[in-house]
């Protein structure tokens, strides 16, 4: 009994007024100075766009940091707690937490082992717990994913390491998109297989340091044999798959109208 | 958290609007009181924008290809006489020439034919019964439009033989093409902005291959040369792998400080605000460049030299870019600064116009640049838009001062835009900083 109100006593004894105010002042300091660290990478991706995934990347780190050294030295240099002390309450709130906490705690643990060894990065294109977008945050125990359709999505980070996740990306601003067109089965398989090429060359939003390729498949469909043409090529950043899509729409279906591919599916068959 | 963010980046907009000039409230004048020079204004003292955009009424009045202000290129107007010394000792390769816009290349490939005049005298000096003579004709040229099809890339190839083009295209007709150009007396073949001749619209693809054939075929008996734009060049890399065919890549950048200072103090001499013997003295320096001159005559400092250390800081050895700036800067000399004409501060460039660009527009930028600029029909077409929209977007940017139009009288679709040329550095180096353009 003499030996808990003791530890009770000693306990209460390093919750004063004055360390309290130290260790708010010390979070509102770090939190003061994550928040100018973000503005200024702001600033740096609005200035250098090219680099945008670096600095974004260098961030959940930086906060990690920040925030371990702010939870060390509140214990360490302000709390000065008697190592007994230390031990019984971490040990007591461990036991609390842990079993209070099993799923964010979990999330926790898988973004720290996210951050060490990282399946996706900040501004990579994921496919993740059946959601594709951007990544746009990574945050201890979650993910921050922005959809095509500008939705906001947040995976628990555990998700992340439970199941596979598709990366478009890894971490460059290029992506290939793939983009199939059917045929049939007469069209001049040759001339195709160039117009589609060079059309995917034409749009504007192709990266044209790495290669298009091109490649000739065939299906049957409902009674008919099809040549399938699958282009494969780069968009030169991430943002803009979509649109890149959509403009090798435009440009390969339009070569392929004039050159008359399409011309006898279009007469009726008497 | 996100809240704060906003809060500070309004903060942050608020401070930027507050402290930058209300650059449409104010003029030129108060631009240059500041020490600043805006886009717009740079782009307006393009010859063809005071004469009105119409292209018959600037025509220029020296040669193009002149040789006037041609200066240094030492090193690779030595690699250029061994690339005609291998042609004539049986050798004979493409080569290329590249560079940045606004670099002098144009200057460089002019300055070809006294570089053969000079092979000539040397070669009649020493002959070598054994090389062949140097040929009797040459030709520099810059293609207008790109061909889009594989007749037009070998009309556009006749046209410099003066040989009659086949009227249609067989089998054959690039076989006849050949043999004909092959017939012809060897000549030197200069082609100027190469990536003219490149285009982003279907059929451009086979005009190169087309071109490129005639090229490597004939490349024995013609000596010839490409000048390409660093960028374009790197786009015809990586699209067509244009470095597999040529054997000889010649590269060179802006102007150093000292090259770039040897400019502009002939513009100060021009102007008759120092005399002739600082000129003078840069050429002693560059012939003796280990001799330290020893009469105190000589030691004196140019009264310009802060003025061109800041040139070259500003326009970063953008040749006519840093001509601009010292003409405008002694020009606005009452406003910017100071008693003496050599105490003046050169004006740094107020470059917002870029920022306020959106993804499109720079996706624009970034094209004209490649091409050497584009029609606004062509603009239509790569972009796939109509052409009243790449009629309105290539205004707007030509009104900030980022491209300069050449107007047609008969028709809106056939304007021609093109990048500033005093600005292709600073335009280049954003939109490589926004990944628009690539290395």
């Amino acid at each position: 009994m003499d030996d808990s109100r003791k530890a009770l006593q000693a306990f209460l004894d390093i919750i004063s007024f004055d360390r309290i105010l130290s260790i708010l002042l010390l979070c509102l300091i770090a939190w003061l100075f994550l928040v100018l660290v973000q503005f200024c990478l702001n600033q740096l991706n609005n200035k250098l766009p090219k680099y945008r995934l670096i600095w974004n990347r260098s961030y959940p780190f930086v906060r990690l940091f920040v925030w371990l050294c702010v939870i060390i030295y509140s214990i360490v240099g302000i709390i000065d707690p008697h190592e007994n002390l230390i031990l019984a309450v971490v040990g007591s709130i461990s036991i609390v937490v842990g079993l209070a906490t099993q799923e964010p705690a979990k999330n926790m643990i898988a973004g720290f082992i996210i951050m060490l060894n990282p399946p996706y990065r900040v501004g990579d294109m994921v496919t993740l717990a059946g959601h594709y977008g951007e990544v746009i945050k990574l945050e201890w125990s979650v993910t921050w994913l922005r959809t095509f359709d500008d939705n906001t999505v947040m995976v628990p980070n555990a998700e992340a390491l439970k199941t596979a996740v598709s990366n478009a990306n890894s971490g460059a601003l290029d992506e290939m998109v793939v983009v199939k067109f059917t045929l049939p089965m007469h069209v001049d398989h040759k001339k195709a297989i160039a117009l589609a090429r060079e059309a995917t060359q034409c749009s504007p939003y192709t990266f044209l340091n790495k290669p298009i390729i091109v490649n000739l498949g065939n299906e049957y469909d409902l009674g008919d044999f099809l040549q399938t043409i699958t282009v494969k090529a780069y968009v030169m950043d991430v943002r803009l798959e979509k649109k890149f899509m959509s403009d090798i729409n435009i440009r390969v279906l339009s070569a392929f109208k004039n050159a008359h591919f399409y011309d006898e599916q279009q007469t009726p068959t008497p | 958290m996100d809240i704060n963010l906003r809060f500070f980046s309004r903060l942050s907009q608020w401070f930027t609007d507050f402290m930058a000039p209300k650059s449409a409230l104010k003029s030129e004048s108060d631009d240059a009181q500041q020490g600043l020079i805006s886009l717009k204004t740079i782009a307006n003292q393009y010859p063809l924008n005071m004469g009105q955009g119409q292209l018959q009424q600037v025509l220029p009045l020296r040669p193009f290809y002149s040789t006037e202000r041609f200066i240094n290129r030492q090193s690779q107007l030595t690699q250029m006489r061994d690339v005609i010394s291998l042609w004539r000792n049986h050798h004979g390769e493409v080569s290329a020439i590249v560079a940045p816009a606004g670099a002098g290349l144009s200057a460089f490939l002019g300055h070809m034919p006294i570089l053969l005049q000079q092979i000539r005298d040397d070669s009649e000096n020493t002959p070598s019964p054994q090389a062949k003579s140097l040929p009797d004709k040459w030709l520099i040229m810059s293609f207008y439009q790109a061909p889009l099809s594989a007749i037009e890339a070998i009309k556009n190839v006749c046209h410099c033989f003066n040989i009659a083009p086949p009227s249609t295209i067989t089998d054959s007709s690039i076989t006849e093409t050949i043999y004909a150009i092959n017939q012809q007396t060897p000549q030197l073949i200069i082609i100027d902005d190469l990536h003219k001749l490149m285009l982003r619209m279907m059929g451009n693809n086979q005009a190169l291959v087309t071109f490129a054939t005639i090229i490597m075929e004939t490349r024995k008996h013609h000596c010839w040369i490409l000048g390409c734009e660093k960028y374009a060049w790197q786009r015809l890399s990586a699209q067509y792998q244009i470095t597999h065919f040529i054997k000889h890549v010649i590269t060179f950048d802006y102007f150093n400080a000292n090259d770039l200072a040897h400019m502009q103090t002939q513009q100060l001499v021009a102007l008759g605000l120092i005399s002739n013997d600082y000129l003078d003295k840069i050429d002693d320096a560059a012939n003796e460049p280990t001799q330290k001159s020893s009469t105190p005559d000589k030691e004196a400092v140019n009264p310009y030299d802060d003025q061109l250390k800041q040139l070259h800081t500003i326009s970063q050895g953008h040749p006519k870019l840093a001509t601009l700036l010292l003409h405008y800067s002694l020009a606005n000399q009452d406003e910017i600064s100071s008693e003496n004409h050599h105490q003046t501060d050169i004006c740094k460039i107020n470059s917002s116009a870029l920022q306020l660009c959106q993804d499109n527009d720079l996706f624009s930028l970034a094209e004209i640049y490649v091409h050497g600029g584009l029609k606004v029909e062509q603009h239509a077409h790569i972009f796939a838009q109509t052409i009243e929209q790449s009629s309105l977007q290539l205004s707007y940017l030509a009104r900030h001062g980022l491209i300069i139009a050449q107007y047609s009288q008969q028709d809106f679709a056939q304007h021609f835009y093109f990048i500033t040329p005093t600005l292709s550095k600073i335009i280049a180096s954003y939109l490589v900083n926004n990944n628009k353009l690539f290395n």
